[in-house]
Parts: C-alpha cells; structure tokens; sequence
C-alpha cells in the first residue's frame, strides 16, 4: 500500500517535470521570436517630421527595431546669420531643390529660387536673434540667427587722394561710422573722429589704402592680432612695412582691360595690384583672368581682407548710371568681410536643414521591409507564472517530506 | 599710374572759358609747394559736355562773357555734382551786376540747384591754411575795381554738408593769373586759398 509520503513524492516528481516541460516551451518560443526577426516600422512622411517624432522613430532605430521611411520631403538647407552692412542685418543663405518661401513671425518675406541663394534682410531694430520659416511645398526649415556684432566703426588710413576722399564718402553714404587719418604733408594730416590709431576699443575695421609707417604698420599688426579687421587696397598690397600682415603681397601692376566704363565690367576698367598666391592661410576670393584680386586671410584673432583693384574712385565717377549706389555697396562688403564676427552656438531651436538630419538619423527613404509590425513578449505571464508555481509546489512537497 | 590731383580748366560752349590761362600753373605750384599731394606738373582742359568732366573731381571754370549752358552741358554738370564732384565757378568780372555773373546764376541754379551764402567758419577755410574771416580779400575788391564791393562771403551749392558747386564774386582768376615764379615778389603767398580749395575738394 501507497504510503502519503510515496503520494507526495509522485506529486513532486509531477511538479518537477511539469516546470522542465514548460521550461522547454519557453525556450522554444523565445527561440521563434529570434528566427522572426525584429520589429519593422515603416513612416511615410508628408514634409519633414518634426524634430521630436524623428527623434522618437530614432530611439526605436537605436533599441534594435527596424525604422525605415519615405515621402515627400523637399531637400532645404538654410542657414541664418546676423551680419552688419554697416546696419543689423540678416543673411538668409539657402540651398533647395524646389522654389523657397521665407517668412518670419509677421508673414511671408520673400521667395528665393531653387539651387543656391542668399537673402539679405535688413533688420529692424537691435532684435538679439529672430527666427525664419522656410517653406518648400510642405518641407519647413526653422532658422534662428544670433544676435549681430556690435557696431562698427572704421578708421581710414591713406594719403589724400580721390580715392581715399571716395572710399570715406562710400562708406558714410553706406551708414558706416568712418574715422579717417589722410596724410597731407610730411608733418600734417587731416584727421576726422577721435581717434586715429587703431583702437579695438573704438574700431572694428582697418582700411588701408597706401604705403604706411612701420610704426603705424605695428599698431595695426597689434590690432588685428587683436580680433580687428584689416582691408589692405590698391597699392597698399605692395606696403614693406605691411608685409608681416599680408597673405599675398602684390606682385605687379595690370593696367585697366577697359578704358571706359561703358558696358563693360567696372572692375575691368581699373588698374589691378595683382597678389601673389596666398599662403596657407589664406584663400583667393575673386579673380580677373590669372590674377588675383581679392584674398582672404587670418592673422591672430582677426581677419585681413586684400583688394588688388585701385583706382575705385573712378568707377563712382565715371561709371554708368547706379554706379554711386554700386561702388558704395561693394565697398560695404568688401569692409564687411573683415568685420569681426563674435562666435556663436547654433541656436538649439534651429531647424535648417530637415532632410539632412532625417537622413542622418534615419537612414536613406527606402520601402518598407517586411516584418512583425509589433513585438509581444517571448515568455507570457501565465507561462512564467506556472513554471514559478511547479517549482513552489515541488519545493513544499519536499519540505512535506522531510527532504530539505 | 595717374597722379592724385590734376588741376582741369572747363571748357564751355559760350563765353571765354580761358581767360586766365596761368590760374593752373599758379594753383599747381602751391600745392606742389606746400603738400605732398600727388599733382600733375601741368593742368588740363575738359569740354564741360564731356563724360571726361567725370575724371576731374575738382574743374575751375571761369569768364567774363555771358554764359549759357548747352543741355548736355547742364545734364552733365548735373551728373557731375551729384556724384561727388565740385565745381569752382569765379566771375572774371569782380561784378555782380556784370553779364557772366548774371547768367552765371542762372545756369548753376537751373543745371544743380540754387546758390547760397557760404558761412565764413565753414570747413573750407581751414582745411590747411586758416581763413578765420573766411574768403580772403583780392586786389581787384580793395582797388574798387568791377562792383566797387568787398564780397563778405563766397556762395555755394550744398549736397548734404558738403559743397557740389563754389562761387566766387571775388576775382580770385585776376588775383592767380600770373606766372607762378613771379610769386617770389610777394610778401604775402595770395594763391595760399586755391591750396585750401584743393584739400578740401580732396578730403571731403
């Protein structure tokens, strides 16, 4: 006859092979979740995705699943920019493969054309940053510029001349506060402003139109070193005293291609100081035919701008109708190349380039894979629940037993 | 390479535009003289209705006769100031009631805009020498000669603050017009306000 201890024992061993029976249905079911693969998630996009549904999709991409993705995202890349001309201004530089809408928080401003562009939005106050929507069909990118540098003031150093009278009278018509040291005789200069040594105090730019003193030349080799700007033009390219500033001294002069200003390019028709290739640091910026015109370059913390072309007062005079207006904005820029520009972040609520950054995070646009769509869990609760009761049992049988 | 500063005589259609041919030399020889301006050694003659009027900065233009501007003379002195030229007109006559200054007026009031009074503190009479009574006193003004008048100031065209055309009453082409060697025999150098006309052409 059975005894209850020979009952309990057929139970515990029950017990037991149950738990390794369950045991072996899960491991065969975690073993067909393996074979069927991860999880596929396929979006379909009607414009760019926000920057948090991109991030979320990203989050499952990083968690094994599988994220794939495609739509009608138009490709934008824009950026934003506080500049001074010499006023606070905005450069909007946009690249898109469809026509561009720009808007700010009043409406639309402008529509930039497809391939590669650059907006120029004078600002209307000392506003420390705005933000700009740019919209291609139902792709948006958010730009938010930073705040612009403060305001410049500029001193002229030359001799008295037409030219140096011009480039002055240019760069005021253009807003730019101008303070001007022109020599005049051995012992006298003419002087406008307070101060006539450069000062990254009081300047942001240097212009130098001819020839200076070696002690002018280490007052302005301390100033840019210092974070200032410095324009060189004309003949001031072949200064000696200069030479420890220029990039690309000046090799030569080109007599004008044209003699007149009519119907022909005005650059064409002034003589050329043309540079030497610039060192390593240095990077040509225009050209006329082989010769060097324009080059850019840093020294220390500052930025020194080279112009071949002298003579530029010609081209307000004796130019063609606009040619004022043309001469005073290419002086304004040529200035506001060697502006210094305060380093900046990119503004954490920027959006410029959508496409980019869905790209980067996701992958290519490509078809959906095939795949489960979800996941449940590879052990369910009622199994693991049993396993853990078959066990329990079969340890408080034993204990019944006597067995430990 | 051109020089900085070339001293140009306009030519006009009506008139005796050169009726101080030695004002040039005069005027060249004391900016030579006294800075280191870059200058032509000799003067030039541009045609008022000329695009070349738009090389030289800084004409002088004088005469006695009554003048009358052809249209295109009057666009291109138009063009000419607005651009950042100065036009320095003398009356040959040293007479207000005289036909050069007359139809001078006109002309400069109908090609640029209406001739005001300089005041004597204005920039120009210190742009080198220092004119504290503003325009310097001729010869012609002293000895009573045309107007019998000593003019207090000299009158100008402004474009903003600074000065498109300059009129003289004063007769500075009588007081300049003579060989610039026999400047020697002066006490006093008289061409001295042609200098500050030039640097203040070249500097504002």
């Amino acid at each position: 006859m059975r005894s209850p201890a020979d009952a309990r024992s057929d139970l515990e061993s029950a017990a037991r092979l149950a738990a390794v029976a369950l045991l072996a249905v899960a491991l065969w079911r975690l073993a067909v979740v393996a074979a069927a693969g991860a999880p596929a998630h396929h979006a379909t996009f009607d414009g760019a995705p926000s920057a948090r549904t991109r991030d979320s999709l990203a989050a499952l991409a990083r968690a094994g699943e599988v994220v794939t993705w495609d739509g009608g995202v138009s490709s934008i890349a824009a950026m934003a920019e506080g500049v001074r001309q010499p006023g606070p201004a905005v450069r909007l530089s946009v690249v898109a493969d469809s026509v561009v809408a720009a808007s700010d928080a009043l409406g639309l401003l402008d529509s930039l054309n497809a391939g590669g562009s650059t907006l120029t939005l004078v600002a209307g106050g000392e506003e420390e940053s705005a933000s700009f929507t740019l919209a291609a069909g139902s792709t948006r990118a958010v730009v938010t510029s930073r705040e612009t540098p403060a305001p410049a003031r500029l001193l002229v150093i030359a001799r008295v001349s037409w030219e140096s009278k011009f480039v002055v009278a240019a760069l005021e018509e253009a807003g730019w506060a101008v303070d001007t040291r022109l020599k005049l005789a051995d012992t006298i200069s003419v002087a406008q402003g307070s101060a006539t040594t450069p000062s990254l105090a009081r300047h942001s730019v240097v212009v130098v139109l001819d020839s200076v003193t070696a002690a002018d030349a280490a007052a302005i080799a301390r100033f840019v070193r210092g974070g200032g700007g410095l324009v060189i033009s004309g003949r001031a390219n072949a200064s000696r005293a200069l030479g420890a500033l220029v990039a690309a001294r000046s090799e030569r002069e080109i007599p004008p291609e044209s003699r007149a200003f009519i119907e022909v390019d005005p650059l064409t028709a002034l003589p050329l100081h043309a540079l030497a290739a610039p060192g390593a640091d240095g990077f040509v910026l225009e050209s006329r035919g082989t010769a060097r015109a324009l080059v850019a370059s840093r020294e220390g913390n500052g930025r020194v701008v080279q112009s071949g072309y002298g003579d530029t007062w010609r081209w307000r005079m004796e130019g063609e109708a606009g040619s004022v207006e043309a001469h005073r904005r290419w002086w304004s820029r040529l200035v506001a190349l060697a502006l210094p520009t305060p380093a900046t972040a990119p503004s954490a609520t920027s959006e410029g380039a959508p496409l980019a950054a869905l790209v980067h995070t996701l992958g290519e646009s490509r078809e959906a894979v095939s795949g489960p769509t979800q996941r449940g869990p590879a052990i369910p609760l009622w199994l693991g629940a049993s396993i853990l009761l078959l066990l329990l049992a079969e340890w408080v049988l034993r204990r019944l037993r006597g067995v430990s | 390479m051109m020089p900085d500063f070339t001293f140009a005589t306009a030519q006009y259609d009506s008139g005796d535009w050169d009726s101080a041919p030695l004002v040039a030399a005069n005027v060249i020889d004391s900016v030579a003289r006294y800075t280191t301006i870059d200058v032509a050694p000799t003067g030039t003659i541009v045609p008022l209705g000329s695009r070349d009027l738009l090389k030289y900065p800084l004409v002088y233009l004088t005469g006695h006769l009554p003048v009358r501007f052809s249209e295109v003379e009057r666009r291109t002195l138009r063009d000419y100031c607005a651009r950042g030229g100065l036009l320095f007109v003398d009356d040959h006559n040293h007479d207000v009631d005289g036909q050069f200054h007359r139809t001078a007026w006109e002309e400069l009031a109908a090609a640029v805009g209406p001739l005001g009074d300089l005041p004597n503190d204005h920039a120009l009479y210190k742009s080198f020498f220092q004119f504290p009574d503003g325009p310097p006193t001729t010869s012609h003004e002293l000895n009573g000669w045309g107007d019998n008048l000593v003019h207090k100031h000299l009158q100008a065209v402004l474009r903003g603050d600074r000065i498109a055309v300059l009129y003289s009453s004063k007769d500075y082409s009588s007081e300049w017009n003579y060989h610039p060697d026999n400047k020697r025999f002066l006490s006093v150098d008289n061409t001295k306000f042609g200098v500050n006309l030039v640097v203040y052409a070249l500097t504002r």
